[in-house]
């Protein structure tokens, strides 16, 4: 394995580069900033952990849910709702469920906006995923691929830099040891009780980040209802309770024995970051 | 002074479909390998581009085989002699106009064009020759060949067997000799070149309806392949509907088979609807691929023909106070939406990509939904095409407000989910692990005034459940009596 090597001799020939090539040049162990324009995502905390300080457009954001319809409204609603508020629509294809506009438009989430493209297949999932990001328009596009190739997910990566919007993939949990094309994956999962979003950053432009972040961010009007928030939660756990799939639900297991049966490709994409920080 | 441009139009293949084939460009893997989404431009006949070319100014005219227009009048409005000389050079390239020229006079304008054609056949660059003023125009015609002038080619073996190389050598023969040797035609085509005698022209009108037929080389047995044909007489549309300023919003294209079992029609025809008018050559090109991989066709096709059944006038943009950013919409990010104009766009590119979508998925498929002011969930929002909720002129915006007083879920489910019930202690639902109930009941009643539409009326108790796996749910229990077995849980949606 000669990557880390590679990636060692970098940081000595920098003081000689050219200060235009200087800035081009990304450490590992720095935070990398956004090629494009972002979109703050509305939750301070995931702000400061994500390059650029929000989700990234003309890029490719994947979400891993260990469930369909758990949290991403929640998650993605304040970024989608800056999107419609500039004037940008926003477009789901194939989702698990049909929206609920009464609830989305108190987001900020308009119905003259909303798309919904009921696609079943994963061909055309995939087709109309790439329709929508070559349209050129202003939009965010949301597209629920359960079952895509790591050759399929590059080919929409590649798509994705034409578009002037973001693009969210959500696939499960278990792609989780593919490797995949995107620049940002996320793993989002639900805590204990009033259920704060435990979002763990897997891969990222920057150094690997081991907590999980407890956003606390309900739907509108839900707040008064819910019980409070243990004072414990508030704080950023050290990879605690992921919710598992349904299926394994009696065999839980901790993102810890996850990362030991990560295959060895999921690794590499670690290894220029580890060894730097190493250095360092 | 007038100012004549005269455009020369490239030749034209016989066979579409032998130049369509290697125009032809694959950018989808979906699609059949042979069949391309979209079919190159090709070339436009003269009489095609004097259509397109009467979006300029209402003065054009064919000339021979070159198109002529007097733009003079139309200068300011577009910005200028040269802004909109080099705006019709370079539309009409893309046309496949091959040279351009422009002159004082018409006849001069074909001639400089046609010399810049004679030096360079296959460079596309520009040929265009600037002249001005009658003295200048004298000058520069002066050098030019025989061949260049439509009334002076006729007789050019016989001036050139006189000596006659350049026009000048001609315009210095004696004229009274000229006249009575090649007829008054030469001299009246000299003095109408030189601006010394005025010009007479049949101005081209465009015809009341676009309906165009074309017969097509060889029998065609599928329809995808119908497309390169049909591309050719999408073009002529085009061109038709820039003359009028106007976009289609509904064209129809009819097939005659060549030959047909006694009990099917002879003919066939499929209408293509678009959302907005336009006249976008490569919209209509995808728009009408789509729709003919859905088209089975029985026999072989001889004959096709594409009739505009709807047209609108297009809004023409109009001139921006301060310098409009021409940027690339990928750098422009949100902001490109401030302008109307972008705004505009940007309305056009989805409905074009949401027209497709409904074409291969069907629009059933494509949906958009309104909120509707009911308290069950099931009726709080009607979903409607998308392609049709989205050009429906007459839509109010919802008002912010509706039905603040219940929490509102995020996915709803289009049936209730029934939940089975643990027996343990008590009786809890479950769904993925034991619910605990945070809030509730919030009680509906509803839907007694329209029992035939399906929604019987109903009581329920919506509560809000903690599932440990599946977060926050909207559950409800029934109020109305079940049977034996049934649970009176079931589950209406996420709070996701």
């Amino acid at each position: 394995m000669n990557l880390p090597s590679v990636s060692l001799s970098l940081p000595r020939g920098a003081a000689a580069l050219p200060e235009h090539v200087a800035q081009a040049v990304w450490r590992g162990d720095a935070m990398g900033r956004a090629a494009s324009t972002v979109i703050a995502s509305g939750h301070p905390a995931l702000d400061a952990e994500l390059p650029g300080g929000g989700w990234p457009c003309q890029a490719m954001t994947e979400v891993l849910l260990a469930q369909s319809a758990q949290a991403e409204w929640r998650l993605l609603g304040p970024a989608l709702a800056q999107v419609v508020r500039q004037g940008g629509s926003v477009l789901l294809i194939g989702p698990p469920h049909p929206p609920h506009l009464p609830g989305l438009s108190r987001e900020g989430l308009r119905d003259d906006r909303l798309i919904r493209v009921d696609a079943r297949t994963p061909a055309e999932r995939l087709w109309a995923t790439e329709q929508a990001l070559k349209a050129g328009c202003v939009s965010a596009v949301l597209s629920w691929l359960p079952q895509v190739r790591p050759e399929q997910i590059r080919r929409l990566h590649a798509c994705a830099a034409q578009h002037p919007g973001p693009l969210f993939v959500f696939r499960p949990v278990k792609a989780q040891a593919d490797s995949s094309a995107a620049p940002l994956r996320v793993l989002l999962g639900l805590g204990a009780c009033p259920h704060p979003l435990q979002v763990q950053i897997i891969k990222r432009r920057g150094p690997m980040l081991d907590q999980v972040l407890s956003l606390p961010h309900w739907p509108a009007g839900l707040t008064s209802l819910l019980p409070p928030l243990p004072p414990r939660s508030l704080a950023p756990l050290p990879a605690v309770s992921l919710p598992v799939p349904a299926s394994s639900s009696t065999t839980p297991s901790s993102p810890e024995s996850d990362a030991h049966r990560r295959p060895h490709h999921a690794a590499l994409d670690r290894a220029a970051a580890r060894a730097s920080r190493a250095m360092s | 002074m007038l100012h004549w441009i005269a455009l020369l139009p490239g030749h034209l293949e016989p066979c579409p479909e032998a130049h369509a084939s290697q125009a032809a460009h694959h950018d989808e893997p979906q699609a059949e390998p042979q069949v391309p989404a979209c079919v190159m431009p090709t070339v436009l006949s003269p009489l095609h581009l004097g259509w397109w070319a009467l979006q300029f100014t209402p003065r054009v005219a064919l000339l021979e085989d070159a198109v002529v227009l007097e733009v003079q009048a139309s200068e300011r409005l577009f910005g200028g002699a040269r802004v909109l000389r080099e705006r019709i050079v370079d539309e009409a390239r893309a046309h496949g106009a091959e040279a351009f020229g422009h002159a004082a006079t018409a006849l001069a304008a074909v001639a400089l064009a046609r010399d810049g054609r004679a030096k360079m056949p296959d460079d596309g660059h520009d040929d265009e020759a600037e002249v001005d003023g009658l003295g200048k125009l004298a000058v520069c015609l002066d050098t030019l060949p025989l061949d260049v002038l439509p009334g002076v080619a006729t007789h050019g073996p016989t001036l050139a067997r006189l000596g006659c190389r350049t026009l000048a050598d001609v315009r210095a023969l004696p004229r009274g000799g000229l006249s009575r040797r090649f007829g008054a035609g030469l001299l009246q085509t000299l003095d109408r070149a030189y601006g010394r005698s005025p010009e007479a022209f049949d101005w081209l009108v465009l015809p009341p309806v676009f309906d165009a037929r074309l017969e097509l080389p060889g029998r065609v047995e599928s329809a995808p392949a119908l497309l390169f044909a049909a591309s050719r007489l999408l073009q002529q549309l085009c061109a038709w509907l820039a003359g009028r300023q106007a976009g289609v919003t509904a064209f129809t294209l009819r097939w005659l088979h060549d030959w047909h079992r006694r009990d099917s029609s002879r003919e066939g025809e499929w209408t293509v609807r678009l959302a907005s008018p336009t006249r976008d050559y490569p919209r209509l090109s995808r728009l009408l691929a789509e729709h003919l991989q859905r088209i089975q066709l029985h026999a072989p096709v001889g004959d096709i023909s594409l009739h505009a059944d709807a047209i609108e006038a297009l809004p023409v943009s109009s001139q921006q106070l301060f310098q409009e950013y021409r940027e690339d919409q990928l750098n422009a990010g949100p902001d490109a939406l401030l302008t109307p104009s972008a705004q505009r766009a940007q309305r056009d590119a989805l409905l074009a990509v949401l027209e497709k979508l409904s074409v291969r998925l069907g629009p059933e498929r494509v949906l958009q939904a309104r909120i509707q002011a009911d308290h069950r969930l099931e009726c709080a929002q009607q979903w409607l095409p998308a392609v049709q909720a989205l050009s429906d002129k007459n839509r109010q915006p919802t008002p912010a407000k509706l039905l603040a007083d219940t929490p509102q879920p995020c996915w709803v489910l289009p049936e209730p989910l029934p939940l089975a019930l643990e027996r343990g202690m008590g009786q809890h639902p479950v769904y993925q692990g034991r619910l605990t109930l945070l809030a509730g009941p919030h009680r509906v009643e509803a839907g007694w005034w329209d029992a035939h539409t399906g929604h019987a009326r109903f009581t329920r108790d919506y509560y809000l459940a903690s599932s440990a796996h599946a977060g926050l749910l909207w559950v409800f229990k029934s109020q109305q009596a079940t049977d034996e077995a049934g649970s009176p849980w079931y589950l209406h949606g996420f709070f996701a």
